[in-house]
């Protein structure tokens, strides 16, 4: 009993230790991450002008509402001076009420995001902050086919590099030559690639292969727009992909695949009855860093398509910067810093399933 | 677990042996003086301690009082005190040849305010040692700041020190005046009258002025003295600038080399402190500048002066205002020395408060101690220091930290330089260059502008200018090239040109995030037409700069007007732009046109026909008509001029009516929309102003919106266009006319610039009728002032601008005023919903159906059809 005593006494000295030489991290901590953050979130629920001596409201979660409200309303058909649906002339089909006059005006006015037809009825979403909503989609639309490109090519690259062939090392190297230009940089040049006319590299060999006219507006045309900016992410980042999954492979013993060989299990059987199942910690990893990464993602909409399309982070860019509205910006600051947070906490409980397996 | 226990004994140890270090032995700690009997030593070996102190007056003698003092008290402590060197830079010199030996010799040190930077590897920490905080706390902070060296205690002050002018009392009532000098010039003026009666009256040795001018430290703190009263900065200043190269250093230079050989003695060059106090307690000058210390030995029996004189702060310059440099001294116990426990308690026994008092009254030597100010005999002894304690306080500083460790290199090359004007070798201006040269070598540091600490602006010291500019085109290479000619005026403004982004939105970011931190960074902003009002708070008014008023009445009124907000001029405008039609001439002549197209019907037929014409004769690339359609400012105004040209109005009416949702408006855009894809690229939806010109100069276009810039260029030498083309004012919609939208640039200067008065005298420049005239010849740059239009220099290099007189009398404002300060939501909002009718992503009606409800919620007006 009493031995036992003088170990929790050890333990709790040691615990007092602990925090004891933990203080100066919480400091930092303090200093550098909540701090800012703190007052990125005051200043989300004020008013407040961005470079302007105005002064500042405190307005409470108004700039929320005014982010992310959305609203689902029904389109009714339109109907003629006689009471009869209109059919379009062109394509012989219903035509509805404008959402102008059925989306909500007061309090705030809701502006139409898009429509959709369900069950023989036509409805209508709108959101108060339409950009916002639009940026929100389409940067988690962007996030998960990016972050899913990347993670399938970057597997095949670490699993090619990973074989023992004459000049492994030096594809290693040059594998990692995308992800060591600055985004701003490869924005630019992907950005003169994807150019409208042929002076863009894709619209002369679309051409030369008769699938365009050579006149593809990549960067203009919205239906292009999303799978360019994951074209060029894929083509950054998979490097670092590949390079976090090489490091993975390597910690798996090469005497399991002897063994495998010897039970007579095939290559395919192999990868995924052994590669995955022990590369799962590091994959997980990898995606924790990648998804929070493409979340956050701002340089490369700002280069290529600054205010055409946003991301989340760009759309809070162009409130700050443009229409200097700090209050506002801020609060599209806490949304993605929330959503981040959302993500890391899913990927950690998954990440923590992993290792009690 | 293991090893944590090994940190936790590691910790105990080191504080053990901390601790242990903290409470030195009984035998080295001799207590201060009222626990003497209790603390005597308890070993009874012989410690001998030696200062090097001061020879000064009567340092000597008062430094031995103390010792004897402390010796009483404490029997088996030895205190020598070793006499140094008057001059302090001899002092040092003899300082360092003990550090560099590592001798125990000397035990404490007296050492100058300006060193304790520069030596502080040879002195203990005195902070470890008894009694050393509480003195400390007692002393002026700044001192206490001073001796301080990352954290250590280095010297503990001593006694501290600044100019003062000692000035006869009875002389000056002789000679009829009732009151000291307030300035050099009548000091001068004084003391050449005062100077020239007594020699009348038979003292052929009386002089008028004595001071500090031999090539020694003392010489850098007179000269200091001269310099900083007139204006001239302190050599260097504490952020590290080189500031010594200015006029009002040279000037205070120049004055004091005039009086050597008039009021001051041609010796006054060789002379030190004690040189000048000797010759005016022997009664032979009426004025002296010297340290407090003269002030009691004036008053003693043997002086010739004593009751017939006072002291005053230094007279004043340009500047409105005395300056006194700060002196003073600390002991500092060396590291080398073989009791530094003991030597630490004698040094801060010396500089007790009861020590300083008793230098204080017998040597009228400045206590560091701040409530010997107004201790009573201090007082009654030397009646004068309740008033220097302001002058302690507002003392300038010698620039040691500032450029530590080499604060003795540029003390010897300023009072070398100093030497040699008042000898006469060569004038101030000279001399204040020379030293810049060399103190740029010596430190690596700019050449800064003196802070101004003058009533009245200067506008040709020593200053950096920074002027963000635009970089479209040639705009940032005529930038460059006028700052040059600036420069070339004005030798002492030098004027750096920052690249900006093309994008008017990103420039326009970049700028808001150098307001939000108030940055001093740029001083001259290039301010885009709808700015003004927005950003007003964060420029000057430039009428108030001289030459600003009589430029703006030369510009065109609705420019000037533009940039007034509440009466004030928040931009001198630099050049204007409003949006033209370029056209082929060749081409319209290859497909039998004989005048361009008066409107938008005839530019889209024409645009179609040429461009399956060069198609077909085998350039793919080809395209008829090329425009700003990214989703920028750049589309407000190329959609305002499609909308205004067809009677659609202006978004927002100038009398406040959102007057967008009219079906003219939405014809003109649905117009618009019907180009993309067939008489303009695709890709015209991600066109700025370069992109346009790129395709057009590159010879694919037919036709090109754009501003005037790209005349010139289109004619350069490596244009594919070159001769081929020409302007003409934008086709004509269903309101009969065509429609500019106005642009141009102005130039700002921030509020937050250190030197608006320079930089407003530079924005004047570079908008004067000259830089402009210069811009338009070789820049194609529209010039604001409306002579230059009939200028026939101008017309002969860019002869369309004769015509263009009338479409900027006659163009389309944007509605920055009626909108302001929200003008950028609204053209946000403008353009934004102007580029979704384009590409196809709602129809123009929806488009401005939305964006008049928008406009209505963010600026609140009503709606009206336009005029």
């Amino acid at each position: 009993m009493d031995k036992k005593l003088g170990i929790t006494d050890l333990a709790k000295r040691e615990e007092r230790l602990a925090y004891t030489l933990l203080i100066p991290t919480f400091l930092i901590l303090l200093i550098i991450a909540f701090y800012p953050l703190g007052s990125v979130f005051y200043s989300s629920l004020t008013n407040r002008e961005f470079a302007s001596a105005e002064p500042v409201k405190f307005i409470g979660l108004q700039n929320y509402s005014d982010l992310l409200s959305i609203t689902i309303k029904e389109l009714p058909p339109k109907l003629d001076d006689a009471g009869q649906p209109v059919i379009d002339e062109k394509t012989g089909e219903q035509v509805y009420e404008r959402s102008i006059k059925i989306l909500p005006r007061e309090p705030r006015r809701y502006r139409e995001v898009s429509q959709f037809s369900l069950l023989g009825k036509r409805y209508v979403i709108g959101a108060t902050d339409r950009d916002f909503v639009r940026a929100i989609w389409d940067t988690l639309l962007f996030t998960v086919i990016s972050v899913l490109l990347e993670t399938l090519l970057g597997l095949g690259v670490a699993l090619i590099v990973n074989t023992n062939f004459t000049g492994r090392g030096a594809m290693r190297a040059v594998m990692l030559v995308p992800w060591a230009i600055p985004t701003a940089v490869s924005s630019r040049m992907w950005q003169w690639m994807f150019g409208s006319t042929r002076t863009g590299l894709f619209n002369v060999i679309g051409q030369a292969l008769g699938l365009s006219n050579g006149q593809t507006p990549f960067l203009t045309e919205s239906a292009w727009q999303l799978p360019a900016m994951v074209a060029i992410d894929v083509w950054k980042t998979t490097p670092f992909m590949a390079l976090l999954l090489l490091a993975g492979l390597q910690l798996i013993p090469s005497d399991l695949y002897e063994a495998a060989d010897v039970d007579g299990a095939g290559k395919v059987r192999q990868f995924f009855s052994l590669t995955l199942p022990l590369l799962k910690p590091t994959l997980a990893v990898a995606l924790i860093f990648r998804t929070l990464d493409a979340l956050r993602v701002f340089d490369l909409f700002q280069i290529v398509l600054a205010q055409k399309r946003y991301s989340m982070a760009s759309f809070t860019y162009y409130q700050l910067i443009n229409n200097r509205e700090m209050g506002y910006s801020s609060a599209s600051s806490v949304v993605i810093f929330i959503m981040i947070f959302v993500f890391a906490i899913m990927y950690i409980r998954m990440l923590g399933g992993v290792e009690a397996e | 677990m293991k090893r944590w226990n090994l940190i936790l004994a590691l910790l105990l140890i080191t504080s053990m042996l901390l601790s242990a270090c903290g409470k030195p032995t009984p035998t080295a700690t001799p207590a201060p003086a009222t626990e003497e009997a209790t603390t005597a030593p308890a070993t009874e070996e012989k410690v001998t301690v030696t200062i090097a102190a001061g020879a000064v007056g009567q340092e000597l003698e008062l430094a031995k009082a103390a010792a004897q003092r402390y010796m009483d008290k404490h029997p088996n402590v030895t205190v020598k005190v070793l006499d140094t060197p008057d001059l302090v830079q001899d002092r040092l010199g003899l300082y360092l040849q003990f550090f560099q030996a590592k001798s125990s010799e000397v035990d404490i040190y007296q050492i100058d305010v300006i060193w304790p930077g520069d030596l502080a590897e040879h002195f203990v920490d005195l902070y470890q040692y008894p009694g050393a905080k509480e003195l400390a706390a007692q002393n002026f902070p700044a001192i206490i700041k001073n001796n301080t060296v990352d954290g250590k205690l280095i010297g503990i002050p001593w006694f501290t020190d600044a100019g003062l002018l000692y000035y006869r009392t009875d002389l000056l009532k002789k000679y009829g005046y009732d009151a000291p000098p307030k300035t050099w010039d009548e000091l001068e003026e004084m003391a050449q009258k005062i100077q020239d009666g007594e020699r009348a009256a038979g003292n052929q040795d009386f002089w008028g002025y004595v001071w500090q001018g031999n090539a020694y430290e003392g010489l850098t703190c007179d000269a200091l003295e001269w310099i900083d009263s007139n204006g001239g900065g302190t050599i260097v200043s504490p952020d590290k600038k080189i500031t010594i190269n200015n006029k009002y250093a040279a000037e205070a230079l120049d004055m004091a080399a005039g009086w050597v050989g008039t009021i001051s003695p041609e010796g006054v060059l060789g002379f030190a402190e004690e040189d000048a106090r000797n010759m005016w307690q022997a009664g032979n000058a009426a004025f002296m500048r010297n340290w407090p210390y003269a002030y009691s030995l004036g008053n003693a029996d043997d002086s010739a002066v004593k009751g017939k004189f006072d002291v005053v702060p230094l007279p004043a310059g340009r500047a409105g205002h005395g300056a006194a440099t700060l002196g003073g001294w600390q002991l500092a116990v060396s590291k080398y020395s073989k009791h530094p426990d003991v030597a630490a308690d004698v040094a801060l026994f010396l500089a007790s408060p009861e020590e300083q008092k008793i230098r204080a009254i017998q040597g009228s030597l400045n206590p560091t101690v701040m409530s010997l100010y107004q201790d009573p005999d201090v007082l009654k002894a030397v009646p004068f220091f309740g008033s220097l304690y302001d002058v302690f306080t507002n003392a300038v500083a010698r620039p040691s930290t500032a450029t530590a460790p080499k604060y003795n290199d540029v003390s010897t090359i300023f009072f070398k330089g100093v030497h040699s004007v008042l000898s006469g070798d060569i004038d101030g201006q000279t001399a204040v260059e020379e030293m810049e040269a060399d103190l740029q070598d010596l430190l690596g540091y700019e050449s800064g502008p003196v802070e101004e600490n003058v009533e009245k602006p200067i506008s040709d010291q020593d200053v950096t200018i920074t002027l963000a500019s635009g970089a479209v085109g040639q705009e940032y290479e005529l930038s460059v090239a006028a700052a040059k000619r600036y420069m070339e005026k004005h030798p002492n403004v030098h004027i750096k040109v920052l690249d900006t982004p093309d994008l008017v939105q990103d420039r326009l970011g970049l700028y808001l995030q150098f307001f939000q931190a108030k940055s001093p960074e740029v001083d001259i902003y290039q301010i885009d037409v709808i700015w003004p009002g927005d950003l007003a708070e964060h420029f000057v008014d430039l009428y108030q700069y001289p030459g600003a008023k009589e430029l703006a009445a030369k510009n065109f009124p609705a420019i000037i007007e533009n940039n007034t907000v509440d009466g004030k001029l928040i931009g001198i405008p630099w050049f204007t732009d409003a949006g033209l039609l370029y056209y082929r001439t060749d081409l319209l002549k290859k497909y039998g046109y004989d005048a361009p197209p008066k409107t938008w019907d005839e530019l889209e037929e024409m645009a179609q026909k040429i461009q399956d014409g060069e198609r077909a004769a085998g350039n793919q690339d080809f395209w008829g008509y090329v425009w700003q359609g990214n989703a920028y400012e750049g589309l407000t105004c190329d959609a305002l001029e499609w909308i205004d040209s067809n009677g659609g109005g202006t978004i927002v009416s100038p009398d406040k009516k959102i007057t967008i949702n009219n079906k003219y408006a939405a014809e003109a855009l649905d117009m618009a929309a019907g180009w993309v894809g067939t008489i303009s690229p695709e890709g015209v939806l991600g066109f700025a102003e370069e992109d346009a010109r790129n395709m057009w100069q590159a010879g694919n276009a037919a036709f090109m919106r754009n501003w005037p810039y790209a005349y010139s260029l289109g004619n350069a030498d490596d244009s594919a266009v070159k001769g081929k083309f020409d302007v003409v004012p934008l086709p004509a919609g269903r309101a009969g006319h065509g429609a500019a939208t106005l642009g141009g640039w102005q130039l700002a200067v921030s509020k937050y610039s250190k030197h608006p008065d320079v930089a407003a005298d530079v924005a004047l420049f570079l908008a004067s009728p000259e830089e402009q005239k210069i811009r338009a010849i070789q820049g194609s740059l529209n010039p604001t002032v409306m002579s230059l239009y009939q200028d026939p220099d101008v017309l002969k290099a860019v002869p369309f601008f004769g015509s263009l007189y009338d479409v900027f009398t006659n163009a389309v404002a944007r509605p920055s005023t009626a909108t302001a300060p929200k003008y950028n939501d609204v053209s946000t909002l403008f353009f934004k919903a102007v580029h979704s009718v384009l590409s196809g992503d709602t129809d123009a009606q929806t488009a401005m159906e939305e964006l008049e409800l928008d406009l209505q919620d963010l600026l609140g007006y009503e709606s009206a059809t336009p005029e």
